[in-house]
């Protein structure tokens, strides 16, 4: 077997501390161009800059107003959409005849990218909430949509048999085989839609807002602040970030029986990803 | 117990897989099928598990008209269609009613019967092929059924495992005086785990020939009687293969 770390503490040790080494070469190498002054500061300012700007914007609680503004539309739009996609994608998964008269309508209106309605959208909410939650739920939908009914299409027949034997009622098949078969399905859906929650939200509070990351980022423009500008960009990947552990670790509680979420033995996280 | 009469079995779109079946299994009998390869074995068993009504005749389980899944009728296939997402101990409890307390002693209890009692908070996919076709058949015994459909149970699986297995079912059926209608492709099989053997010929699907196994429990296969009567079932599957032809021709 080929390892590529030794196991054991200095082993893990050095997994938590290889993957940050290159970022943290590059940031270091920036701070020092800055202060050498080889990268003017209006184009891109100091690490330090930028932190001392964020620093200030948490200290007057504008950062806190923004982010939780920016975070509720993400949710909200999040959970409206992926209400709908999951709703619809049972019972088109479920119903031949609700595929029969939904499904091709939702394919035509998948490509329609969510951003190229916005004109539309402002004329129809103005720049309210109701816009920017709008587009949100667009964008989560049809990947919650689309994978909830894969995943629902794609469950072994054998396995629904299996629930007939049985004698299970409808009801319980749905809840006991049809959607713990699709979890594995969904909770792809979901990941994928919590990525592209925020990149819509980015673009809709950049264009029409007056609150929220994507307003401070444009705000900023108009005065030249840089370093506030870079700050609620790195934010931005922050966030995406976050949400993106929070779904892995949905991920990790719905799914332990699943062969990509066990949790790994010792021996076997010992190994590296390749052999 | 089990009783078929004159029973056929069409699809919608015309074709017809079964034709003009008669077949008795009492208590505790155990009655093999063996036939080719889409001759209708397995359309015969969703009959009887009330999965499917037959065209024509009649399905009676202890004189009664099978309409529905019966839970006193269990049913093993040949793959384990466990719930990958539930553990050993919920998916052979899935089959039977009633709260969790109440399902504990009837699931531990197969469990032991079929020797996987440590694995009872397994996932399937930790299992090996035969340990988890063992947990199917535990999921099978679990309701305490007095019928047991098996379709091909063992063919998925090599050579050794398969002869386990073979060989822990019958122990099992022997301490249990279970009824089992057995589909197989393999004539040995059904030998060493039928007291009777229904030959099955496709075309449409038909009984054409019955044996009886007079062989001792224990070691069937190398029991004196046990080659010739091998012969004489794949003669009889032979049979009827010239005129199907010549009918096609
Ligand atoms: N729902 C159905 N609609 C139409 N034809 C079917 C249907 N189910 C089965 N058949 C046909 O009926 C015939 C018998 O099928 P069946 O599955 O019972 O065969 P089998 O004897 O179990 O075969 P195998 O040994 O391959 O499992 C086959 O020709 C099959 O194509
Ligand atoms: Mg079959």
């Amino acid at each position: 077997m080929v390892r590529g770390f030794s196991s054991g503490r200095r082993g893990r040790l050095k997994r938590t501390l290889v993957p940050w080494l290159v970022p943290a070469l590059l940031l270091a190498f920036w701070q020092v161009s800055s202060m050498l002054g080889w990268i003017p500061t209006r184009i891109l300012p100091a690490p330090t800059a930028i932190a001392l700007a964020g620093l200030q914007l948490a200290r007057s609680g504008e950062l806190w107003t923004h982010l939780s503004v920016s975070a509720a539309r993400a949710g909200g739009g999040f959970l409206i959409g992926a209400s709908l996609g999951l709703f619809f994608g049972v019972l088109n998964g479920l119903l031949r005849r609700a595929e029969l008269l939904l499904d091709s309508s939702f394919q035509m209106l998948r490509n329609i990218p969510p951003l190229a309605m916005i004109p539309l959208v402002i004329l129809w909410f103005g720049i309210g909430e109701e816009a920017r939650v709008f587009l949100v739920s667009l964008g989560v939908f049809f990947p919650v949509y689309l994978n909830t009914f894969n995943g629902i299409r794609s469950i072994d027949p054998g396995l629904l048999e299996m629930g007939r034997v049985y004698g299970l009622s409808n009801w319980k098949i749905i809840t006991d085989i049809v959607l713990p078969g699709a979890m594995p399905s969904i909770l792809v859906g979901v990941r994928f839609s919590l990525g592209i929650a925020w990149i819509i939200l980015i673009v809709g509070e950049q264009i029409a807002a007056n609150s929220g990351i994507g307003y401070l980022a444009m705000n900023a423009r108009e005065f030249m602040q840089t370093d506030i500008i870079v700050f609620s960009i790195l934010l931005y990947a922050l966030l995406g970030k976050f949400s993106d552990a929070l779904a892995r670790k949905l991920e990790f509680r719905l799914l332990p029986w699943h062969p990509n979420f066990q949790r790994l033995s010792k021996e076997f996280r010992a190994r590296p990803a390749l052999s | 117990m089990l009783l078929l009469e004159g029973v056929a079995k069409s699809f919608r779109n015309g074709f017809t897989a079964l034709k003009a079946i008669d077949l008795r299994i009492d208590a505790g009998e155990r009655v093999a099928i063996v036939g080719s390869s889409g001759c209708g074995k397995s359309t015969l068993l969703r009959l009887v598990a009330g999965l499917a009504a037959p065209s024509t005749g009649r399905v009676l389980l202890n004189g009664e008209p099978v309409l529905r899944p019966n839970p006193a009728v269990g049913f093993i296939y040949q793959e384990p269609r466990l719930m990958p997402w539930l553990r050993v101990r919920d998916n052979v409890g899935f089959a039977l009613r009633g709260r969790a307390a109440e399902r504990r002693e009837p699931v531990r209890s197969a469990l032991r019967r079929v020797g996987l009692e440590e694995y009872a908070s397994f996932y399937p996919k930790q299992l090996s092929g035969g340990m988890a076709q063992r947990v199917a058949i535990a999921r099978a015994l679990a309701p305490a059924p007095k019928l047991i459909l098996l379709d091909e149970p063992f063919s998925a699986l090599d050579a050794i495992k398969r002869a386990d297995l073979q060989n822990h079912f019958l122990r099992l059926w022997e301490s249990e005086k279970l009824s089992t209608l057995l589909v197989t492709h393999d004539v040995e099989e059904a030998i060493v785990l039928a007291d009777r053997i229904l030959v099955m010929h496709p075309g449409p699907g038909r009984i054409s020939a019955e044996l009886r196994v007079e062989l001792p429990l224990e070691d069937r296969r190398q029991a004196r009687g046990f080659a010739d009567l091998k012969q004489q079932l794949l003669d009889s599957l032979r049979h009827d293969e010239a005129p199907t032809l010549v009918a096609h021709g």
